[in-house]
């Protein structure tokens, strides 16, 4: 549990930072338009969340923790919802799990529980999405989302694809295959680890074709439950 | 309600429909003549290794595509049209230095592939003062 509090507050200084950063940028996409006031509130909560998180990395307190989720929770009510989509979804989920745990300690089994599970069906509801779209399982999708969708970040790849679009069609099937299976790292460590090694590539793939910076913290955060959940068999 | 709820649910379908992929461009009209002609807008950062710890620029551009796409799945949400009517403004202003005594114009065209080939159309358009 101490290890997926450090990257959880790993995950969340980085957000913290990169808002700060952002600061006056990010006003156009407030939906209130609440100008300077707000823009000094939302930094406010900005520098909070980067303190909750530095303290969560030194303390197991629930403190912490909880402002984390909540400073979380607002900043993305600031967004229309959230800013960084499925990130930002595992990022809150993650927190309250670890808040309820160190809040109630006897929960800290159903929480990493909870973490695992909710990563792996992540992953699982994701290759089944793809399975079921055509597109996908032609390669098509894929060469469009490189080649011409705005969440994609082009490098010397992009031209290889467009040179040989029949390498998507391998590609398509290796992810939605990865991302199904992904659930049996739960019940078997081998496989976790094999799962858990190949998810972090999988992620810094993701980084380096569609920039998905936070993807990678949020997930990885959730490994060590993973892990730990297979390690002790806790579903066999 | 949705802005409350919605970093709960998770929505894991990443990558995985084949809708239209939204772009949007903008110009500039001052005194009735056309400043430019329509230039894309969202153009994405440049990606360097330490981006993967920060990448602040990277994630405000996908917040602008999320608004984007938003907006073709939904032309009447007020949210995602007033945000891209700011980000044009800051993009004919601060980063092609546009005259703000004008106007400006932007469209949003979806982008979609027929057996190989990108076929581009118009879907909505709006305007306003710089």
């Amino acid at each position: 549990m101490t290890l997926v509090v450090i990257l959880i507050s790993l995950a969340v200084a980085l957000q913290s930072i990169e808002h700060i950063l952002l600061q006056r940028k990010l006003r156009d996409l407030d939906p209130w338009g609440s100008g300077q006031a707000g823009d000094g509130l939302y930094l406010a909560l900005q520098w909070l969340r980067l303190a909750a998180a530095l303290a969560a990395g030194i303390s197991q307190h629930w403190a912490p923790t909880v402002v984390m989720a909540v400073a979380t929770y607002l900043t993305a009510v600031r967004h229309r919802g959230t800013f960084n989509g499925g990130s930002d979804t595992v990022t809150i989920h993650v927190l309250i799990a670890l808040g309820t745990s160190q809040i109630w300690p006897q929960l800290e089994i159903h929480a990493l529980i909870y973490i695992a599970v909710f990563a792996s069906l992540s992953y699982f509801a994701a290759g089944v999405a793809k399975l079921f779209s055509v597109s996908w399982r032609s390669g098509a999708a894929l060469s469009q989302f490189l080649l011409f969708s705005n969440a994609a970040f082009p490098n010397r790849f992009t031209a290889a694809v467009r040179r040989r679009p029949d390498i998507t069609r391998k590609w398509s099937w290796v992810a939605m295959g990865w991302e199904i299976l992904f659930p049996l790292a739960l019940f078997f460590p081998a496989a976790a680890w094999i799962f858990l090694v190949s998810g972090v590539a999988f992620h810094l793939l993701n980084f380096y074709f569609f920039g998905l910076n936070r993807f990678f913290w949020a997930w990885l955060a959730t490994y060590p439950a993973i892990a730990l959940v297979s390690q002790q068999k806790l579903f066999l | 309600m949705r802005a409350y709820l919605r970093i709960f649910i998770p929505s894991w379908r990443f990558f995985a429909s084949q809708a239209a992929i939204a772009k949007l461009y903008a110009r500039s009209v001052q005194g009735g003549q056309l400043g430019s002609s329509w230039l894309p807008v969202l153009t994405p950062p440049r990606l360097r290794w330490y981006s993967l710890f920060l990448n602040p620029e990277g994630n405000l551009y996908h917040s602008y595509c999320n608004a984007l796409e938003q907006l073709l799945l939904d032309p009447e949400d007020k949210d995602a049209r007033r945000v891209i009517h700011r980000l044009v403004r800051r993009f004919l202003l601060h980063v092609r230095n546009t005259d703000p005594s004008g106007r400006y114009q932007f469209k949003v065209t979806a982008v979609q592939l027929y057996e190989g080939t990108a076929v581009e159309e118009d879907i909505l358009a709006g305007e306003g003062e710089l």
